[in-house]
């Protein structure tokens, strides 16, 4: 059994109009102490899937479909019991550290009342695990961050404090929603090794929530990659990296700079993400793919096992390695 | 196995009269919806001071009697031909309210207008040449703050001798911080602004710069924050006449009616109807810059959104 | 580095008096009448010999700034002058006239931040719900409705029709006030023991402290409730639902403690126009405190008085956003190191 099983997941907001549908019959599962990415663009309703898992949903919105972290449906929890969940088996690290850390509570407060809430721990015990977070998390000077708060500390670090708290129950699960995209990169690289180096430590499951492939690991066991609310391609993310068969995620990998080539112009995507408020007709993507056909407009393609370990969701497969000829096929800018 | 489940109640609610705030903050996901339909309040505000206007301008010929003039027996309970019933000289009560709106709604607008005029002013100049300038007018400001605006209300309508003159003059000397204070801060924001930097550097001066730049954008905010204080103007109006050193007798004004009605307390109707119809403008006052808050916001219409079930 | 935040907001309030004083001087200095004449009555106003000599042992035959030297060392030493009404010290006046507005105004703050912030929170977490809206609507009256017309309302309806509070004054006629520690009635008399007379002075208290506190209420109800919606919205509170903590520590120590600042803020200014409301209140209650003084001081243009509350209020005044501010200290670190 997964830690993580999201079946058919369907979230939509009503509005004036038809409904308006953010994630579109998602399906998604995070096996124990895996590393499970999930890109796309903003829009792709990455988020909102990942905030699924923790019981969030937005506003006003209705969702069908199962979430079920630890065999109990999460959808179907009551508050309380979604309270015992919430930062003990699966906690979550926003992406903007600036302001996901309460900026008038010290950072001692801020890294043991989970923990106080969760488990009954004394205060004495509460701030020696505190020191201890802190400490795994690189923070210099660990016990005299305790009394220090948030505005002291650089993006960065905040992030760190901001990891530090999300492991304080011991989660089995981390949700890590695009943490590195409001740092300089020097420093994502920094917190991505972290990341991974606890994981190795202590056995937790990351679902690492990203729109930049570039930092994708290949040591990422599975990759989602998702646009418009649904997931377009899954795999190996060592195999889905090196040969993608999605013209999305292909054009995405594409994108990326290539410091082997320094001087070629940068390859974008045609068109604009789609949003969902105009979700085109059939597969979403279709309008801004090279391989589109006519079926490609009409019907949803569905996601489908294409081969061992990997699933498609494309009418036309345009990169299927069986299919020589096609690879021939330049894609054009 | 799957239920359409409505979203978790503890989520942040979305409200549309919020002041809105730095929108990357906000992560719930909003819907757009027609704007003015989920105001109501806004029209009954506007109902309500256009009846006033209305009556205010069609005083003479709405009015059942004189209302200087003593038309029946003082102190007759509210009937069929006194609504209002009389007061201690034997006027018309509804007669007097409705001349009476004749004196606070312009007035009101007067006070209002002048203090915009000078408070506006005064906070613009600082704001917009800063330095010294701005350091002493606004220690000016902080110390009309901490001057009771009441007392110097009333010494210098005491002083200068009870009169709606002087109330006027009194009122507006005491009001004009607070808009010295919002204006200044909008344009220090403005004054940082790109778009005011384009324009000097394409040339254009400093003088028509303030007017085509920043007038335009100011024109909002003021404009909310004088709607907000016409409901001020009215009831420190109505006090100061209440307190005697407004208007004089036999001027129909309705605070200088609730003081009359206070001292006959037993014929309750004397003051009960003046005081609903100031409380009647004030509350519409109010509910009009209210809307007007939340309306002119530019980034209000997006938190107009939907609201959790 | 708390303490030199605070040493700093005690330099700016000292400085802000020292202004207050000089504008307060210049503006008697500028007033109509000769306050020597003013001072001595008609007859003696007559003979020029004594008007000399008035002016000469008051200094008032000085130089502008010596005479300004002069009042602020009658200053310090507490001598605001005599009261042209009373022929007491204004300073007098004040101490006795004082405690009872400072009665007041405490109470109806009291009620102000209960019902006003509570009621704020409340109508936060139910936002755009029934309770909401009404609670809106029923801060919109407080603000808009003009207070001297609710106190006689009140007035009518729980003294005159159903007699439930008396009408005027701080005791009933014939009373004794307990033993003077606060000059708050109801405070000295729960320290002296004093039950009925805390009962009677309470009695007396309820209607015009709750008059008072209608606008400050519907002031803190709306501050409070778009404050805290304004928190409501922001990641670090979705990052507290996410740690699984329960909903009464959300709100009361995250969502509240984030909200204060703007709270406070509105409180310090509600204080401060609290004088305006009072002067009203106290004349229709016939409550003996400094706004009725006022009143008076001021028709009848009893300069030394005028002067004498002007000062005392903007002290007040002066003191209370002293205290905001380091209330926001305490509450905002980030404040702290500014």
């Amino acid at each position: 059994m997964s830690l993580l099983e999201i079946d058919d997941l369907r979230i939509s907001l009503p509005t004036d109009g038809a409904p308006r549908v953010l994630v579109d019959g998602v399906s998604l599962r995070v096996n124990e102490g895996e590393f499970v990415g999930l890109a796309g663009e903003s829009g792709s309703g990455k988020t909102v899937t990942a905030l699924a898992a923790l019981g969030f949903l937005p506003s006003g919105s209705t969702a069908t479909g199962v979430v079920r972290l630890d065999g109990a449906d999460v959808l179907s929890m009551s508050p309380r019991q979604l309270r015992g969940v919430r930062g003990q088996t699966v906690a979550m690290v926003f992406q903007d550290p600036m302001t996901s850390l309460h900026p008038m509570l010290s950072i001692e407060t801020q890294l043991t009342e989970q923990l106080r809430a969760h488990q009954s721990i004394s205060k004495r015990a509460a701030k020696d695990r505190a020191v201890q977070l802190l400490e795994l998390v690189r923070i210099p000077n660990a016990r005299h961050a305790l009394t220090a708060y948030p505005h002291h500390f650089s993006g960065g670090m905040r992030q760190r404090i901001a990891i530090a708290s999300a492991l304080a129950c011991d989660p089995r699960l981390l949700i890590a929603d695009e943490i590195t995209t409001a740092l300089d990169v020097t420093v994502q690289a920094g917190i991505l090794e972290l990341l991974h180096q606890i994981r190795r430590d202590t056995g937790m499951a990351v679902v690492f929530i990203t729109h930049d492939l570039g930092v994708m690991n290949v040591t990422a066991d599975s990759l989602y990659v998702m646009y418009s609310g649904r997931v377009v391609e899954h795999g190996v993310t060592r195999e889905v990296l090196a040969a993608p068969r999605h013209p999305y995620t292909r054009a995405l990998i594409d994108a990326l700079p290539d410091a082997h080539n320094l001087g070629e112009p940068l390859v974008a995507i045609p068109g604009d993400a789609a949003t969902a408020e105009n979700r085109p007709s059939g597969c979403a993507f279709h309008p801004r793919c090279a391989f589109a056909v006519d079926a490609c407009r009409i019907e949803v393609p569905a996601l489908r096992t294409v081969a061992a370990e990997r699933e498609l969701a494309c009418h036309v497969d345009p990169f299927d390695p069986a299919d020589r000829v096609t690879l021939l096929v330049e894609t054009g800018a | 196995m799957s239920s359409p489940i409505v979203a978790d109640p503890m989520l942040v609610p979305d409200d549309p009269s919020a002041t809105p705030r730095r929108q990357r903050n906000r992560w719930s996901i909003r819907v757009r919806v027609p704007r003015a339909w989920r105001r109501p309040l806004a029209y009954v505000g506007v109902a309500i001071i256009g009846i006033w206007a209305l009556v205010a301008i069609f005083a003479p010929i709405i009015a059942p009697f004189d209302p200087l003039a003593q038309s029946s027996p003082r102190f007759l309970a509210p009937s069929g031909a006194h609504l209002f019933g009389t007061d201690a000289v034997g006027r018309d009560v509804l007669s007097r309210v409705i001349y009476g709106a004749r004196i606070s709604l312009p007035i009101a607008v007067v006070l209002v207008a002048l203090s915009l005029l000078v408070g506006g002013t005064i906070g613009a100049i600082a704001g917009y040449v800063g330095g010294v300038v701005d350091s002493v007018l606004m220690r000016i400001v902080d110390l009309f703050f901490a001057f009771p605006s009441i007392i110097l209300a009333m010494a210098v309508s005491a002083a200068l001798g009870p009169s709606l003159l002087n109330a006027v003059f009194a009122i507006v000397a005491v009001s004009w911080p607070s808009y010295a204070r919002v204006m200044r801060s909008l344009v220090l924001t403005l004054r940082g602004s790109n778009f005011l930097a384009a324009s000097r550097l394409l040339g254009i001066s400093s003088g028509r710069a303030l007017w085509r730049e920043i007038v335009p954008n100011v024109a909002g905010p003021m404009l909310v924050l004088s709607t907000l204080e016409l409901g001020s103007a009215v009831l420190l109006l109505s006090g100061l006449s209440f307190l005697g050193l407004g208007a004089i007798p036999p001027t129909p004004e309705w605070g200088a009616m609730v003081s009359d009605g206070a001292r006959v307390f037993y014929y309750w109707w004397i003051a009960v109807f003046p005081g609903l119809a100031i409380f009647s403008v004030v509350i519409a006052f109010n509910f009009l810059g209210d809307v007007l808050r939340d309306g002119l916001d530019p980034r209000s219409s997006q938190s107009l959104a939907t609201t959790d079930r | 580095m708390l303490w030199r935040f605070l040493l700093k907001r005690i330099g700016a309030a000292l400085l802000l008096g020292i202004g207050v004083i000089i504008v307060t001087f210049a503006l008697t200095s500028v007033l109509p009448g000769d306050p020597a004449t003013a001072q001595l009555g008609d007859r003696a106003s007559a003979d020029p010999e004594i008007v000399a000599a008035y002016k000469k042992a008051h200094g008032l035959d000085q130089p502008l700034y010596v005479q300004f030297g002069l009042y602020v060392v009658n200053l310090l030493r507490g001598d605001l002058g005599q009261s042209l009404q009373s022929h007491r010290s204004v300073a007098t006046d004040l101490a006795q006239f004082g405690p009872a507005s400072a009665e007041l105004a405490i109470a109806a703050t009291l009620l102000a931040i209960v019902f006003g912030i509570g009621c704020g929170i409340v109508a936060a977490l139910r936002a755009n719900r029934p309770v909401d809206q009404a609670l809106r609507l029923f801060s919109l009256g407080g603000v808009s409705i003009p207070i001297f017309w609710l106190s006689l309302v009140a007035m009518f309806l729980f003294s005159t029709q159903l007699r439930i509070f008396p009408s005027s004054g701080r005791l009933n006629p014939g009373d004794t006030p307990p033993p003077t520690v606060t000059g708050l009635y109801t405070v000295d008399a729960v320290l002296a023991g004093q039950w009925t007379t805390f009962g009677v002075a309470l009695s007396h208290l309820i209607l015009p402290a709750v008059v008072l506190s209608a606008p400050m209420i519907g002031l803190l109800l709306r501050f409070t409730r778009s404050s805290i919606l304004e928190v409501l919205g922001n990641d670090y509170v979705r990052s507290a639902y996410a740690k699984g903590l329960s909903p009464r520590t959300i709100i009361g120590k995250h969502v509240l403690r984030a909200a204060l600042v703007p709270i406070i803020t509105v409180l310090g200014t509600a204080f401060a126009s609290l004088l305006a409301g009072t002067v009203l209140v106290e004349q229709i209650f016939a409550w003996p405190g400094i706004g009725q003084y006022a009143f008076r001081s001021a028709t009848n243009l009893d300069l030394p008085a005028i002067v004498g509350v002007t000062l005392f209020v903007a002290a007040v005044f002066i003191v209370v956003n002293l205290i905001v501010d380091v209330l926001y200290g305490f509450v905002d670190p980030r404040i702290r190191t500014s």
